[in-house]
């Protein structure tokens, strides 16, 4: 069973003519009446059309034009059912009535007057955000966009998660679409997730399909660190040993060094000997110096 | 006293404004069952047309309300009987554009729920619930006064959950508003 206003929401969503479907009867009308409303009859009869329909679109609140930069705008009001305060960077494109928030950066907090008609999304490259007649806040930083609704109810339409809807207090995070942002991502939750949630996110930002170059080496290197950390030794040792072999490799030092202390622990001298000889070589062995004399020198 | 002569910008301005609402409105009105751009095309070229007949106190947006209204209910007509004559070309009508098959299906069954109620009930339902318009600004559209379209909105919900039910699109919360109900 689904909510009623899930239910509209969706058929809103669903049935909002597109700009193709748009140009496809601008085309038509076009075809049929030779471009666009045919001028001379206009013109020849039309002493009254211009103050109705001037009239009438002042009266049914026309739409004015709000396309503008936010960048840090502050508190600014988009017509005169919308309130937007911009703390980030973004842009608003289309009417008063239909309007587009594409933000790029920062916190975003909007008021929408409820119940007047106006359709109003905020995107990002995460996902788009709904208004079904609310008040919420959008902030898009290194964890992905986030939204909280203040009141009312939005849809939050995540690239990667899917829809949902948000009613009062509730929020939603969608993460990272790319692996550089996913990367960004693990970054910001070191310290602030135990290593097991944070080796669930370096995983899942491994699989994506863009992973690869640095951010993939980045990605292997944090890997093994938080294996380390959460006491995998093991696992730890394996991890930045891939790193290594991979193609484009980021703190070396850190994993050889990783690497080579964790080869004498199990007292394997053999192992960590390449380890601590990429070390020597980049001038960076410093209190392995003892472990390179012991673990070069020939078995008598 | 005359009234100025519309110049081209004007006739681009209204043409704007209408172009996405009437679209908008053939595609809900609709319902799945008739060719929404083709209606949309013929009720702008009446509109467009008889914009000079516009009286002067009444809202472009209500006459275009109520040409689209007649041209809908024509094509309709047209789609139903079409079912039942041999060789006839049925209307073409392009299925919701949902993101996931899922949703595609459950906007197939508002369709079918909005099909299935009264003229009234479908037009009050798009005005209020889908476009989110005041109950003020739906009863300018429509010619009625607040307090009809209030009463008939609760009588259109109540039709929308029975027959919502009848169709397997299982509604749980039908909440009253007392802003718009």
């Amino acid at each position: 069973m689904r909510d009623y206003d899930d239910v509209l929401a969706e058929t809103r969503d669903a049935t909002r003519p597109s700009a193709e479907q748009l140009a496809r009867v601008e085309a038509e009308l076009t075809r049929r009446q030779g471009r666009k409303p045919p001028r001379a009859r206009w013109i020849a009869g039309a002493g009254v059309a211009l103050a109705l329909a001037a009239a009438a679109l002042f009266t049914l609140r026309a739409p004015a034009d709000v396309a503008r930069p936010l960048d840090h705008s502050g508190a600014v009001a988009l017509g005169d059912k919308v309130q937007v305060d911009a703390d980030g960077e973004g842009a608003v494109v289309g009417s008063a009535r239909e309007m587009t928030l594409d933000w790029r950066r920062g916190k975003l907090s909007v008021e929408v007057e409820p119940k007047q008609g106006v359709q109003l999304a905020v995107r990002t490259d995460e996902g788009t955000v709904r208004v079904v007649g609310t008040g919420f806040d959008v902030d898009r930083g290194p964890l992905g966009t986030t939204v909280t609704v203040r009141h009312g109810k939005v849809s939050v339409d995540c690239v990667r998660g899917g829809l949902s809807y948000l009613t009062v207090g509730e929020s939603r995070t969608c993460e990272p679409v790319s692996a550089a942002g996913a990367l960004r991502r693990t970054l910001a939750l070191q310290g602030v997730v135990s290593p097991e949630a944070l080796l669930v996110e370096v995983n899942g930002a491994l699989g994506r399909t863009d992973a690869d170059g640095a951010v993939a080496a980045e990605l292997l290197a944090l890997r093994a660190g938080t294996l380390l950390e959460a006491g995998r030794d093991a696992d730890a040792l394996a991890a930045a040993e891939r790193a290594l072999a991979a193609p484009d490799v980021t703190r070396a030092e850190e994993l050889h060094r990783m690497a080579a202390r964790l080869r004498l622990a199990s007292g394997d001298c053999a192992g960590a000997l390449p380890h601590l000889q990429a070390l020597d070589a980049l001038g960076r062995l410093g209190e392995e110096e003892p472990a390179l004399r012991r673990c070069d020198t020939p078995a008598p | 006293m005359p009234h100025p002569t519309p110049t081209s910008n004007d006739r681009e301005a209204v043409f704007g404004r209408l172009l996405p609402l009437v679209t908008g409105w053939c595609t809900r009105l609709g319902a799945g069952q008739i060719d929404a751009e083709a209606a949309a095309s013929d009720a702008l070229m009446v509109v467009l047309r008889r914009l000079d007949d516009v009286e002067p106190d009444s809202p472009i947006e209500a006459f275009a309300w109520g040409v689209t209204t007649r041209v809908v209910r024509e094509h309709r007509r047209r789609a139903w009987w079409r079912k039942w004559v041999p060789g006839a070309p049925m209307e073409h009508a392009a299925p919701p554009s949902a993101d996931s098959p899922a949703q595609r299906e459950r906007v197939r069954l508002v369709y079918r729920v909005l099909d299935a109620l009264s003229e009234a009930h479908r037009e009050v339902i798009v005005l209020m619930d889908l476009e989110e318009r005041a109950a003020s600004e739906v009863a300018t559209i429509l010619g009625l006064p607040e307090g009809t379209v209030r009463s008939r909105l609760r009588l259109a919900r109540e039709s929308f959950r029975a027959e919502a039910g009848r169709v397997g699109l299982g509604v749980l919360h039908l909440v009253e508003d007392p802003d718009d109900a």
